[in-house]
C-alpha cells in the first residue's frame, strides 16, 4: 500500500498553523483592531499610511507570510473536518480541495505583498 | 444499494450530534473558530492587498471598521484565543518533556506554554508596532 504523502503533508501544515495561530493570531488582532482604541498604540495602524509603513519592515514582511500562510493551512484543514462532522461524508473531500486551494493562493497572495509590495 | 462501497465505514450521525454533551459542543465550538479564522485572514490578505488604491483601500477600511465587523472581530479574537488555550492545552499534554529522568507534569508545560505566548504576544508588540 502506497502511504498518503499528501495527507500527512496537509496534516503538517495544518499542525504548523494551529501553532502560528495559536500565538500570533490573538496579539495580533489585538492590536490591530483594539489596540488604538484601548490606548496600547497612538495611532490607528490600519490607517492607510500606517499600514503602508508597517509592512516596509522586513520583520513584518516575514510575519505576514507566517500568519496568514498559517492561518489559511490550519483553517482549511480544520473547516474540512467540521463539514465532515455535520455529516457532509462526502462533500467534505471536493470543498477541502477548493480550501486547500484558497490557502495555497492566500500563501502566494502573501509572499507578493510582501515581496513585490501591495 | 448503489451507494459506493468505501474501505472506511462511515456511522450515520444527525448533524445537530454535537449538542448532546458539554463536551462535544466544547469540541464542536474550537472546531468553528476555522470559519472566523479563516474570514479574519481572508480579509486581512484583501486589505493589504487593496493598499495598491487608495481609494479602494479607504472604502475598504471604513467596512472594516464599522460597527458590525468590529462585533465579527471581537468574536473572532476570542476564538483565536479559544483555540491557543486548547492548543496548549493538548501540546502539553502529547509533549512528553523529561528533566533529571522524570516525565515534566503536563500542567507545568501548559504553564510554561502559556508564559511563552505571554512573552511572544509582548515581543510583537515591541518588535513589529514599537519599532524597537
Amino acid at each position: 500500500m502506497v502511504p498518503d504523502r499528501t495527507s500527512a503533508l496537509f496534516w503538517s501544515l495544518f499542525a504548523g498553523g494551529a501553532f502560528v495561530v495559536a500565538l500570533l493570531l490573538p496579539v495580533h488582532i489585538l492590536l490591530f483592531h483594539f489596540g488604538s482604541t484601548l490606548g496600547i498604540l497612538e495611532e490607528d495602524p490600519l490607517a492607510y499610511d500606517a499600514l503602508i509603513t508597517w509592512l516596509a519592515s522586513p520583520l513584518v514582511k516575514l510575519y505576514i507570510i507566517i500568519l496568514i500562510g498559517g492561518s489559511l493551512f490550519h483553517g482549511a484543514h480544520r473547516f474540512k473536518y467540521v463539514l465532515f462532522d455535520w455529516g457532509m461524508t462526502r462533500a467534505y473531500r471536493s470543498v477541502g480541495l477548493l480550501l486547500y486551494a484558497i490557502a495555497i493562493l492566500g500563501t502566494l497572495a502573501a509572499l507578493y505583498v510582501a515581496f513585490l509590495g501591495p | 444499494m448503489t451507494e459506493k462501497k468505501t474501505a472506511t465505514y462511515v456511522q450515520k450521525m444527525p448533524a445537530s450530534w454535537w449538542l448532546r454533551n458539554p463536551r462535544y459542543l466544547a469540541y464542536m465550538l474550537r472546531e468553528l473558530s476555522s470559519i472566523f479564522i479563516l474570514v479574519y485572514i481572508l480579509t486581512f490578505l484583501v486589505q493589504i492587498l487593496l493598499l495598491r488604491d487608495r481609494n479602494a483601500y479607504d472604502a475598504f477600511l471604513a467596512i472594516v471598521e464599522s460597527p458590525f465587523f468590529v462585533a465579527f472581530t471581537a468574536v473572532a479574537f476570542a476564538f483565536a484565543v479559544y483555540h491557543g488555550v486548547t492548543w496548549w492545552g493538548l501540546t502539553s499534554k502529547v509533549l512528553q518533556i523529561s528533566f533529571r529522568g522524570k516525565t515534566v507534569p503536563p500542567a507545568l508545560v501548559l504553564l510554561g506554554a502559556i508564559m511563552m505566548w505571554a512573552v511572544v504576544s509582548f515581543l510583537v508588540y515591541l518588535l513589529l508596532f514599537r519599532g524597537v
